[in-house]
């Protein structure tokens, strides 16, 4: 299960990554940013009937969104040149793609990443350094900052929606 | 971004947050897996910070990874901190209600250097964030603006969707859950509780549920609307007896069941609800206006209530005229064009209104 997220996740945004990082790191989207990602994925979620059906939403999420990226990236590419191209080299093509305007790549993301986690309160980023540096269980973080491992929850959950926002802004 | 949209933003990002972190620590039970799908129909923003934080833990190993940080240095920090984190991050941005209380409390705080007074707010404050609210039998609002929605798990499990300039106030207690429908429409996916019934108060009118989905929309001439989803409801004028283990709705009651609703006008129960187009009703969970034959005065009064940009029909044959369709709610341009491709009327925009009146030649 872990596997198969994690798969999905890189595959949403490792190899397609450059596109939707431009999307989800741009703080103000024109009009010529027509495809709005997000408004698809949903509209395609909606379209489901029985979404109760559904084992594991947060893996269909993903699904659609990296099948959108995918079929966008199809179709840019047939738009741009009239060869048709196959799968494959489409997305060789997509890894060459030169950087967008106001884009980042992976270094400068991260050295952003740590400014804003910089500025989390101590205990929130205590919690996030040891879950995601030193791989600590929810327990064993919450036994060492002293607090409930619920609370350890409520910090990853808070310092994540923090961060997220403070990347879209600094977009 | 008006300041209230990021508002807004910084509360759907925290919610995503909250869920990955749900996601995360393994699969999600039957409740919370129907409260995540719930939480991403509601809005495309809320699948685009889902995806946004999902971004964002992909980058954070890396930038955790940081050796300019020393872990022991970072360890005494947050022990040696014991108010920054409750007063800077509450869970409760959601109410913007109970945030503006934190400030107060805060300023308050750092005036008054009295260690008993900080113990104090430290205590009240870890028994907001604990059990947002419920502990102490608080209760609590949540309102939306004009054009707004809002999606917001109950401490309950129980989903609440807020429609634009609307306002509910949530009463938690040990033996009942309240909610007072103060203006508006709400929409509540209810959490199975046997020990606790949950109940909707809109003016003099009463809805009581066990585990449903239902929508009750308070109109500004109090007409309330109640709308059932999924199960059964009962709705009445009495007060009802004191909650006690018997949870089932009083026996005078009348009985509302999925796909039925009834309209109380004017402090008149109906003999019996009537049946609905759900999809029509609920509409506005999907931000959109759905109608099928209603008159255009009608219709133009609903995309109203999310524009900023009033739709103005004066002439009396032209609202009656009936019209069919599905818009985005927060599109009134679309339903615009849509007006000006009928035969025999005209739109007129300026910067303030849409003006729809009888073209000449029509």
């Amino acid at each position: 299960m872990a596997d198969l997220k994690k798969g999905l996740v890189e595959r949403l945004f490792a190899e397609h990554g450059r596109a939707l990082q431009a999307f989800f790191y741009r703080r103000i989207r024109t009009k010529s940013d027509a495809p709005d990602l997000a408004q698809e994925v949903y509209v395609r979620m909606l379209r489901v009937s029985d979404m109760a059906a559904i084992r594991n939403p947060e893996l269909y999420l993903y699904t659609v969104a990296s099948n959108l990226v995918k079929e966008h990236a199809v179709l840019d590419r047939r738009r741009a040149s009239s060869v048709d191209l196959d799968e494959a080299t489409v997305q060789q093509q997509l890894g060459e793609l030169p950087a967008f305007d106001g884009q980042l790549d992976t270094t400068q993301r991260v050295t952003r990443l740590r400014t804003v986690l910089a500025q989390l309160p101590p205990k929130c980023r205590a919690a996030v350094i040891l879950y995601y540096r030193h791989d600590l269980s929810y327990q064993e973080i919450a036994d060492r900052l002293g607090v409930s491992s619920h609370m350890v929850k409520k910090y990853l959950a808070q310092a994540l929606g923090h961060c997220r926002r403070r990347m879209a802004r600094l977009g | 971004m008006t300041p209230s949209a990021d508002q807004i933003r910084e509360v759907i990002a925290q919610q995503a947050g909250a869920w990955f972190v749900a996601n995360q620590a393994g699969p999600l039970d039957e409740a919370d897996r129907a409260g995540f799908v719930a939480w991403l129909q509601a809005s495309p923003i809320h699948v685009e910070e889902y995806l946004g934080v999902a971004l964002v833990a992909r980058d954070l190993p890396a930038a955790a990874d940081d050796p300019a940080v020393p872990l022991e240095s970072l360890l005494a920090q947050a022990l040696a901190d014991e108010t920054a984190n409750v007063v800077r991050f509450d869970e409760s941005i959601s109410a913007d209600n109970l945030s503006r209380r934190y400030r107060v409390s805060r300023a308050w705080l750092l005036t008054a250097s009295a260690a008993a007074a900080a113990v104090f707010f430290l205590a009240t404050s870890f028994a907001w964030w604990a059990r947002d609210g419920e502990f102490l039998g608080l209760p609590k609002t949540y309102r939306t603006a004009h054009g707004e929605q809002l999606a917001q798990r109950l401490p309950d499990g129980t989903w609440l969707h807020l429609n634009t300039d609307s306002a509910v106030t949530v009463h938690y207690s040990g033996s009942e859950r309240v909610v007072d429908v103060d203006r508006g429409q709400a929409n509540f996916q209810v959490a199975r509780d046997t020990r606790r019934r949950f109940r909707v108060v809109a003016g003099d009118v009463q809805v009581i549920a066990l585990g449903t989905h239902f929508d009750v929309y308070r109109e500004l001439d109090n007409t309330a609307v109640i709308t059932v989803i999924e199960g059964t409801v009962g709705v009445t004028m009495e007060n009802p007896r004191p909650p006690t283990t018997d949870t089932v709705p009083p026996l005078h009651a009348l009985r509302v069941t999925a796909g039925q609703q009834v309209r109380i006008e004017a402090g008149i129960m109906p003999a019996e609800a009537v049946a609905v187009n759900l999809q029509e009703a609920v509409a506005w969970l999907k931000r959109q206006i759905v109608f099928e034959k209603r008159p255009l005065g009608e219709v133009a009064d609903e995309f109203n209530r999310y524009t900023q940009i009033p739709i103005e029909i004066d002439d009396p044959a032209l609202q009656a005229l009936a019209v069919s369709g599905v818009f985005d709610a927060y599109d009134t341009d679309s339903f615009a064009r849509f007006l000006e491709s009928l035969d025999g009327v005209a739109v007129q925009r300026t910067g303030t209104r849409i003006r729809v009146f009888r073209s000449p030649q029509g």
